[in-house]
């Protein structure tokens, strides 16, 4: 396993958290770690570490990217 | 000066100003203001019998109309009814709003009568979904939610308004409806120019170039431009199923569709191309195979409007990231001297595919869904919209409808959902009442939506129904007898008597036993002003064919027996002659 730590640039929203983490339980995964913080009341960030393979963390990547909230993923 | 609006009636004035002019509904406690606001208002509500009814309706009309459906239930059951159509928009990214009634604002959390986190629920099958807390974000989430559903990859958006927000006052400036802001389309283009170029060198050195064209074609509005860029690249074509009718059938560059049931010689053409343009497609399991055997001599050039598309099950050589109607617009000229050659000589070669890999030819004297679809065909004039639930008649529907034309050809693709037929043609019909809309299903699928007759016959909508009645569940029949060994289980349907059941909700229907009957029977629907339905008793086990088994590659596509395919020639009728034969004899 592969530890991902993602740096996900997103506008704040009730919805979007929700929306990053739906990816992770409905395939069953752990997150090791989440921090969700408002930058202002239009903006957020959101740091998830996770441990995964290459090739699935990409697809959870493509998936999170088809979030009309989700401006970016920064892989660290 | 100020005036003062309820609500829900603020909310149907937003609809009014949105220019929606079909709402599929079903109304219920947590939305009656709004129903007492649409009693008053010019937004046309209909009234389905079942909300999954709405909301594939919805579907079916924002396909044909080019603009989002929309449909509205109420909190609760009501709600979680809609999600199946919205599951199945997400699926195939077709615009919708999908608007629900919830519990008053203080009672969510307190398991309230009626109370389903519906917002929750559709995360995963929606865009966005909004709860409308105060009045004075209506508007503005409104006009997000319709821009979202529209903008990029289209798809559907959910607004949940609680009852209290519903009778709730806003105070608003007099002329408030001059200054609503109407939805923008705005078109992604973010390829650069050394996209282009990276895309021209691919392409201009390709000996066997193929076009896989997808949806997106259909829903960036865009077929003739495609058209266009086919003509002048000279590129041979193929389809999704959901790019159908995007190329004309007889177009000579066009290849029909791939996939699971798509033609053998699509799925060769894709297995021996060296480049792929893949223009509006999302790389389906139904249309790749076995994913590590797809197209395995092929660089991918991909341009898609959405950029979670790039490399999520293909690799991909070249992506660039743009509306397709854009993309045509720009896509730089790779057609020379040289490659004029072989792409004539690899079009020649895919044609004697064709002819060497035909499909099976139509049977008059065996009455199967084939014959049946092909009949419909060639009876219905040429701007006949078809809607088709999912099964096996599906799959035919597909293979053997020559001639339809862009959007005209609504079918479940990505969700596959059963059920789906009847109300997306009764959606159709809302959309184009001029035209002829038939419902192509099967006999199981019907039955999961059939108390939409009424709705017909309440509206006046002259939908047609052929009803393709085996008595089975045909698909998940063909798959027990090819890989479960025929151990049929839960497949054997016992069915009403479907023209009895047709003339109790006041609707004109015929039975049909064999072709000469079927003709009869669609001949009097098309010239019946209302809906009708034919109820044609098919042969019971038949298998779609070609097929690519699950789990195997495009390569693998089993093609028909070898003693089916000699008779081929034999078999082979001037079709127009038999049908004639047929209609002049009735």
């Amino acid at each position: 396993m592969q530890l991902n730590n993602w740096l996900i640039k997103c506008n704040h929203t009730p919805e979007t958290l929700d929306r990053i983490m739906m990816h992770f339980r409905k395939r069953g995964l752990l997150v090791n770690e989440i921090n969700y913080k408002a930058l202002n009341a239009q903006q957020a960030e959101c740091v998830v570490l996770f441990d995964e393979e290459k090739e699935n963390a990409s697809r959870i990547y493509n998936n999170i990217m088809r979030t009309v909230d989700v401006h970016s993923i920064e892989i660290k | 000066m100020k005036i003062k609006l309820r609500g829900a009636d603020y909310v149907v004035k937003i609809l009014e100003l949105l220019e929606v002019d079909s709402l599929f509904a079903y109304p219920g406690g947590a939305v009656l203001p709004i129903y007492d606001a649409l009693a008053n208002g010019n937004v046309k509500d209909i009234l389905v019998r079942h909300e999954q009814a709405a909301s594939f309706a919805a579907n079916g009309y924002a396909r044909v109309k080019g603009k989002p459906g929309f449909c509205l239930a109420t909190s609760g059951p009501g709600a979680t009814n809609l999600v199946t159509g919205i599951a199945d928009a997400f699926a195939d990214s077709v615009p919708m709003v999908a608007i629900t009634g919830q519990v008053m604002l203080h009672l969510i959390g307190t398991d309230a009568f009626q109370e389903t986190d519906i917002t929750g629920i559709c995360l995963p099958i929606t865009k966005k979904c909004y709860l409308i807390k105060n009045l004075e974000a209506a508007a503005d989430i409104f006009v997000d939610a319709y821009e979202t559903a529209i903008n990029g990859r289209p798809g559907p958006v959910l607004i949940d308004i609680p009852r209290s927000v519903q009778g709730e006052y806003i105070e608003l400036d007099e002329n408030w409806e001059a200054n609503f802001r109407k939805p923008q389309l705005n078109r992604i283009y973010n390829a650069t120019p050394e996209n282009w170029e990276a895309a021209k060198e691919l392409v201009s050195s390709a000996k066997k170039p193929l076009i896989i064209a997808g949806h997106g074609n259909l829903l960036s509005d865009c077929w003739q431009e495609l058209r266009d860029f086919v003509a002048r690249e000279q590129i041979p074509a193929v389809s999704t199923i959901l790019g159908m009718g995007a190329l004309e059938n007889d177009n000579p560059f066009y290849f029909s569709w791939l996939g699971m049931h798509g033609m053998k010689y699509a799925n060769t053409a894709v297995q021996e191309a060296d480049v792929i343009l893949a223009l509006g497609i999302r790389f389906d399991d139904r249309i790749t195979g076995r994913l590590k055997d797809f197209a395995p001599n092929a660089k991918i050039l991909h341009i898609d409007i959405d950029n979670s598309e790039c490399n999520k099950n293909v690799k991909t050589e070249v992506f660039i990231h743009a509306d397709l109607k854009l993309a045509y617009q720009n896509f730089p000229l790779t057609l020379n001297e040289e490659n004029k050659v072989t792409r004539a000589e690899w079009i020649s070669y895919l044609t004697s595919l064709k002819d060497k890999y035909p499909l099976k030819p139509v049977d008059y004297d065996v009455f199967n869904m084939i014959t049946a679809i092909d009949v419909l065909d060639k009876i219905a004039p040429d701007d006949m919209i078809v809607s088709t639930d999912v099964g096996q008649h599906q799959m035919w529907s597909g293979q053997y409808l020559s001639k339809l034309k862009p959007n005209h050809f609504l079918t479940s693709g990505g969700l596959g959902s059963m059920g789906f037929g009847f109300p997306a043609a009764m959606g159709a019909q809302a959309a184009a009442p001029d035209k002829n809309v038939w419902c192509i299903t099967g006999d199981g699928s019907f039955q999961m939506n059939l108390q939409e007759l009424i709705t017909c016959v309440q509206e006046q909508w002259p939908v047609k129904i052929l009803v393709l009645d085996n008595n089975y569940l045909g698909m998940v029949r063909q798959w027990q007898e090819q890989f479960y060994s025929r151990n049929y289980s839960g497949v054997d349907l016992l069915n009403p008597n479907f023209v009895k059941l047709a003339e109790a909700y006041g609707i004109a229907s015929a039975e049909a036993t064999n072709t000469e009957e079927l003709v009869a029977a669609i001949t009097k629907a098309n010239s019946t002003k209302g809906p009708f339905l034919v109820h044609a008793r098919v042969l019971k086990e038949d298998n779609v064919l070609p097929m690519v088994a699950p789990g195997a590659s495009l390569s693998e596509t089993i093609y028909y027996p070898a003693e089916e395919v000699k008779n081929f020639k034999k078999k082979k009728l001037n079709i127009q002659d038999a049908i004639k034969q047929l209609a002049d004899k009735v």
